[in-house]
């Protein structure tokens, strides 16, 4: 899983620079590319779980499907930020600390861009998940079966 | 639609709060990364302590363990050739009885109460004759008239080589200071050949036997005297300034003690250069890759340490180049050795494009380099590279050799027959060490 998510961010989405490796190779050795692929992976799972299974409210509209659907893009993407900004500025690699503290080293300018990057790929991959989900779920809901289409 | 409301507003907030627990347990995760790392499952980061991924030593490892301080200095021996080719040297107070007055008081032996020991050494036998192993009586004896003792019409620097090598190792530094000229008699070019056979002899059996260092110093003195022909007979009176040489003789640690670079360049008056032989001790020294000065694109793998992933040459052409930072400062070379490209051999499509030292701290190294080797490739990038710094004679050395004897009142730093002397010493160490460059570094490009 740590290999599939830190290609995904690393190659797919061409978040990797050579020049500051410190940074993905904590977030790779430390565990943060899973958390950030579980995130956009299990946000919105949650979200359609309780609009399908649990929003008992009959005469529900697209409209509301699409709230919902934003919503979830929404609280993933401050999550996703959240959680970058921790694992990379409050990291435990101490090699990784030294070059944020280092001006010269351009680290910390570098890294402050990354959370948002991050935070928009997740945010961009939950609402795929999401129609996703959807899609999926539908078909078991009780009372939201006819949502979105 | 209320519960609703509720039941979302509660899952955010569970998420919410997983995200900020990641950040609030840090002290958590320190200890979990450490445990990681000692169970080695997640040895793929550059920060790993210890070993690397491929089992070598990391950096804060010795590099050249069989250079570890694993016996003292004891003892160091001084044999000062006195054929009555060297009596120009003597003639007077010359830059030449001066380094041999500081090399026999050199602070450290002071110091730490070092016994000395003194010699000359002529003739074909060689006949040694013992000085003692007090400094002012050598310094007494540094003229004419001290010189003139065993066989000065006579010198043979195969045994005076063989003499001085056996005593040198297990804690004793050899010293041995001569013009390096060989006495060929009347054999011409081809005992030059033959005599330089033997040196190479000498030197390949006590290299068998001992792991010993050779420091060439190559220094020029007032020389005032007669110079004899080593290819004919005759002489010729010189008044100008001529080459001599000091070799030392031991093991690394004690020369890299007693003998830095910075002792030899600013306390032996006439130094002009060094070389230093050794064989390669077959440890790894600390090195990684590094996006410093790099061209085209290409990823760390996590998994493996140095190797790339990705690898792409530069859109403008200019193809692919990755950078080694390497700690050199466990070997003993002058610099300029590390910073010559030609000092270094590469295997696949790559070459040594250039080698500088770093300018700022690289965060991604658990080490602290000296230099950063540049290698470069105009093909395809992706294979498996070795780049390895190789045992190079110094240039200095083909510049000082003189195939003949004319025009030495003119020629002042040049001497007769020395590359074939040179020569044999590095044959010697080249096939005690299997040719074995001196460091090698494996990484590979995908």
């Amino acid at each position: 899983m740590r290999e599939f998510f830190a290609a995904m961010y690393e190659t797919l989405f061409r978040v990797y620079d050579v020049s500051y490796p410190e940074i993905f190779s904590t977030l790779y050795n430390y565990g943060g590319y899973v958390k950030l692929g579980l995130i956009f992976l299990l946000a919105p799972l949650f979200f359609w779980l309780l609009f399908y299974f649990l929003w008992r409210y009959p005469y529900g509209r697209v409209r509301h499907w699409l709230l919902w659907w934003l919503l979830s893009g929404v609280v993933v993407l401050v999550v996703t930020w959240l959680q970058a900004r921790g694992a990379i500025f409050d990291s435990p690699n101490p090699a990784l600390a030294d070059a944020l503290a280092d001006p010269e080293s351009g680290y910390k300018a570098f890294a402050a861009t990354l959370p948002q990057r991050y935070a928009l790929i997740n945010a961009g991959l939950s609402l795929v998940a999401g129609f996703l989900y959807s899609l999926i779920l539908k078909p078991f809901s009780k009372i939201q079966m006819h949502l979105p289409f | 639609m209320q519960t609703l409301s509720k039941l979302l507003l509660g899952g955010a907030a569970v998420i919410f709060l997983t995200a900020c627990s990641s950040q609030s347990s840090r002290r958590e995760t320190i200890s979990r990364g450490k445990e990681i790392t000692v169970a080695g499952d997640v040895p793929t980061g550059r920060r790993v302590q210890g070993k690397d991924n491929r089992g070598g030593n990391l950096p804060g490892a010795p590099a050249m363990p069989s250079s570890l301080p694993s016996s003292p200095l004891r003892k160091v021996t001084f044999y000062l050739e006195n054929s009555q080719s060297m009596f120009g040297y003597v003639s007077g107070i010359t830059r030449y009885v001066d380094v041999v007055a500081e090399l026999a008081e050199k602070p450290d032996f002071v110091k730490e109460e070092i016994p000395r020991e003194f010699f000359f050494i002529n003739g074909t036998g060689p006949v040694i004759t013992p000085i003692g192993d007090d400094p002012v009586v050598l310094k007494k004896k540094l003229n004419t008239s001290g010189f003139r003792c065993g066989d000065i019409t006579r010198s043979n620097l195969n045994g005076m080589f063989q003499t001085v090598l056996a005593q040198a190792g297990e804690g004793v530094i050899s010293i041995l200071i001569s013009d390096g000229i060989y006495d060929i008699g009347d054999g011409g070019m081809t005992s030059l050949v033959t005599s330089g056979k033997e040196t190479r002899s000498q030197f390949i059996r006590r290299l068998q036997s001992a792991d010993l260092q050779t420091l060439m110093i190559k220094l020029t003195s007032e020389f005032k005297g007669d110079y004899f022909y080593a290819s004919r007979k005759g002489k010729i009176a010189l008044n100008s300034e001529r080459p001599y040489y000091i070799w030392i003789f031991g093991e690394s640690h004690l020369l890299a003690r007693y003998f830095p670079d910075s002792y030899i360049t600013s306390e032996l008056t006439g130094y002009e250069t060094l070389a230093r032989f050794l064989k390669p001790a077959g440890e790894p020294l600390p090195w990684q890759l590094v996006s410093e000065n790099s061209l085209g694109s290409y990823r760390f793998d996590h998994k493996v340490k140095n190797r790339l992933v990705d690898a792409r040459p530069d859109r403008n052409g200019r193809g692919f180049q990755v950078t080694l930072a390497v700690d050199f400062s466990s070997l003993p070379f002058p610099g300029e050795v590390y910073l010559d490209p030609a000092s270094y051999t590469c295997s696949g499509n790559y070459a040594v494009a250039e080698v500088k030292i770093p300018a700022r701290k690289i965060h991604s190294l658990s080490f602290t380099p000296t230099h950063l080797v540049s290698v470069k490739s105009m093909k395809n990038p992706a294979c498996k590279v070795t780049v390895s710094l190789v045992n190079r004679v110094p240039g200095w050395i083909a510049v000082t050799a003189a195939e003949d004897e004319e025009n030495l009142a003119g020629d002042t730093s040049r001497t007769f027959g020395l590359g074939y002397l040179t020569d044999a010493i590095t044959q010697a160490y080249r096939s005690v060490a299997g040719n074995q460059p001196l460091a090698s570094f494996d990484f590979e490009v995908q």
